[in-house]
């Protein structure tokens, strides 16, 4: 099926090449990433008449409350519109969707979206501190006072998950190995992956466990990074240098505790297929139809949940899917992150924007040495926000 | 600063804040009671303990003491947590399902890392930090009379 077309498109993409730059900002970072992207449209920076950017702090700089006015600031650009909503790190997913939201109803033209974190360069442990330690705050009333005490941590909160996963669905550590060395092997097709040596299961397996069931080649990298996106109506198309990658259709959707009484394991994956179907039906395609798919790989449990949660597979069959070679590049029936993803290539915190810089250049046809013959749809699957079980997923159809 | 929790357990407790909202749940747990709420209208549990219920914001909910009883829901050995205060022995943090059927979070303790398991019989016991008192879990043997 040929998918249906919104009157929006990305018409410029760009991720910031570099992986560590203490000697730089998060600000500078960002902002060379809207250079690389106003080139890469060819169109001009007072053309851009929306804004949408996530805080970066506390875990990957300093731009904190107020990020899309004090970025817009600091770019020295005049939106009429902004955004910021908080998702994590699937957060750039949803200023997509808010992005063709207003175009579609005609509140503006051009949409930047930005990202810039120095995570690294920081040394900020994301995953392995409790988010009160990080941010400097107290354990507040409600939830943390019910949570964060017991010295919880998003890699603890991902294991939790993954452990019921695992006994609800038969999933393996094994199997959940595959996708790390899977992206590893992408990786080494992609000059700018933060790791591109090759990793074998027993190397996954024998790494040191961080929150089992999860090791640390589970865990995405942390880098720094920046990227950005130019998401533009249909009008502007004419003045722009590439051909445009339309977003076909889109979909979100959230999950949380249920007053206490929700099942965590089975509600991530359905979360993810509400915010699927509803990409899948906008765009009018199913999942045979999507040639290379971008999944936010944050831990490699998120890659088997949005594989069954999107319809890749059946439900508890994503481990046999990754465990078989479904994501490779190399003869995978779903070539998944060919740049390396999260766990190999670049995680500086909230990686959702990466997944749409890498789509486009599979769709275009730019992913020299990685690219998948022929892309012509795509899809871009991210969750985010891991406090517990409070959690958000976006999902994407884009077409050339 | 709790130099006897930190030296007992792997676990360093940050003191919590309590509201208004959530002082009945702390003021049970000196008394040791577990609290959850059952709404007087819909008849559904919920936890963690709010000002009204969540399900059908219509109904009180009441004030019900758990059992304390339940089994582990999920688990993960945590062996890296580089907050402040933590040491770095590895613990566990577990979602107990309770015999209400409510899911809560919390540390298992006393329990050897090797033999945690879903489904394994755990109750509620209460450590006291400074100025309150907060709820634990340990396994109990499977097959015992907890009367
Ligand atoms: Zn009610």
């Amino acid at each position: 099926m040929t998918p249906t077309k919104t009157r929006a498109a990305i018409a410029g993409a760009y991720e910031h090449p570099t992986r560590f730059a203490p000697d730089k900002s998060e600000w500078l970072l960002m902002a060379e990433a809207c250079q690389g992207a106003i080139r890469d449209a060819g169109l001009r920076p007072e053309q851009i008449d929306a804004f949408f950017t996530s805080a970066t702090a506390p875990e990957g700089g300093w731009l904190g409350a107020c990020a899309s006015v004090m970025a817009a600031d600091y770019l020295n650009i005049h939106p009429r519109f902004i955004d910021e909503t908080d998702v994590g790190g699937a957060s750039f997913g949803y200023y997509v969707n808010r992005a063709v939201m207003g175009i579609e109803a005609g509140l503006f033209k051009c949409a930047l979206i930005a990202y810039g974190a120095t995570t690294r360069s920081l040394g900020v442990n994301v995953g392995t501190v409790r988010y009160d330690d990080l941010t400097g705050q107290r354990i507040s009333p409600m939830p943390d006072a019910f949570e964060q005490v017991y010295g919880t941590t998003v890699t603890s909160f991902m294991g939790l998950l993954t452990q019921r996963y695992m006994h609800d669905y038969g999933l393996t550590s094994e199997q959940l190995a595959h996708v790390a060395v899977t992206m590893r092997e992408h990786a080494a097709l992609n000059p700018d992956a933060a790791h591109r040596k090759p990793l074998t299961v027993e190397d996954v397996l024998s790494s040191p466990v961080i929150a089992s069931p999860l090791h640390k080649f589970d865990c995405c990298i942390i880098s720094d990074g920046a990227a950005a996106l130019l998401v533009v109506h249909r009008d502007l198309l004419p003045e722009c240098a590439k051909p445009p990658v339309w977003l076909a259709g889109f979909g979100e959707s959230i999950m949380h505790h249920e007053g206490g009484l929700g099942d965590w394991a089975a509600e991530s994956r359905e979360m993810v297929r509400r915010a699927c179907r509803q990409a899948f039906d906008m765009a009018g395609v199913g999942p045979a139809d999507i040639d290379t798919a971008m999944i936010y790989d944050a831990f490699t449990v998120n890659v088997v949940i949005d594989l069954e949660g999107a319809g890749f597979c059946g439900v508890g069959e994503g481990g046999a899917f990754v465990a078989d070679g479904g994501l490779k590049l190399d003869g995978g029936s779903l070539p998944t992150n060919p740049d390396g993803g999260g766990l190999s290539s670049n995680h500086p915190g909230r990686r959702g924007i990466f997944l749409f810089v890498e789509a486009t250049r599979q769709l275009r046809g730019e992913a020299d040495g990685r690219q998948v013959p022929g892309a012509e749809t795509a899809m871009c699957t991210a969750t985010g926000a891991a406090f517990l079980a409070r959690r958000g997923s976006a999902a994407h159809i884009l077409t050339r | 600063m709790r130099s006897d929790a930190l030296t007992a357990n792997p676990i360093y407790w940050p003191q919590p804040e309590v509201s208004g909202e959530t002082k009945p749940f702390w003021d049970a747990c000196g008394r040791g009671e577990f609290l959850l709420q059952r709404c007087d209208d819909c008849g559904r549990f919920q936890y963690p303990y709010r000002g009204f219920c969540c399900h059908c914001w219509a109904g009180r909910p009441r004030d019900v003491p758990s059992t304390g009883r339940g089994t582990v829901w999920s688990y993960s050995v945590v062996r890296r947590n580089r907050s402040r205060g933590h040491g770095t022995e590895p613990y566990i943090v577990a979602v107990v399902e309770l015999e209400e059927g409510v899911r809560v979070i919390s540390n298992l303790m006393d329990c050897p890392l090797d033999d945690v398991a879903i489904g394994q019989p755990v109750e509620v016991y209460f450590q006291p930090l400074d100025d309150l008192s907060l709820p634990l879990f340990r396994p109990v043997p499977a097959v015992s009379d907890q009367g």
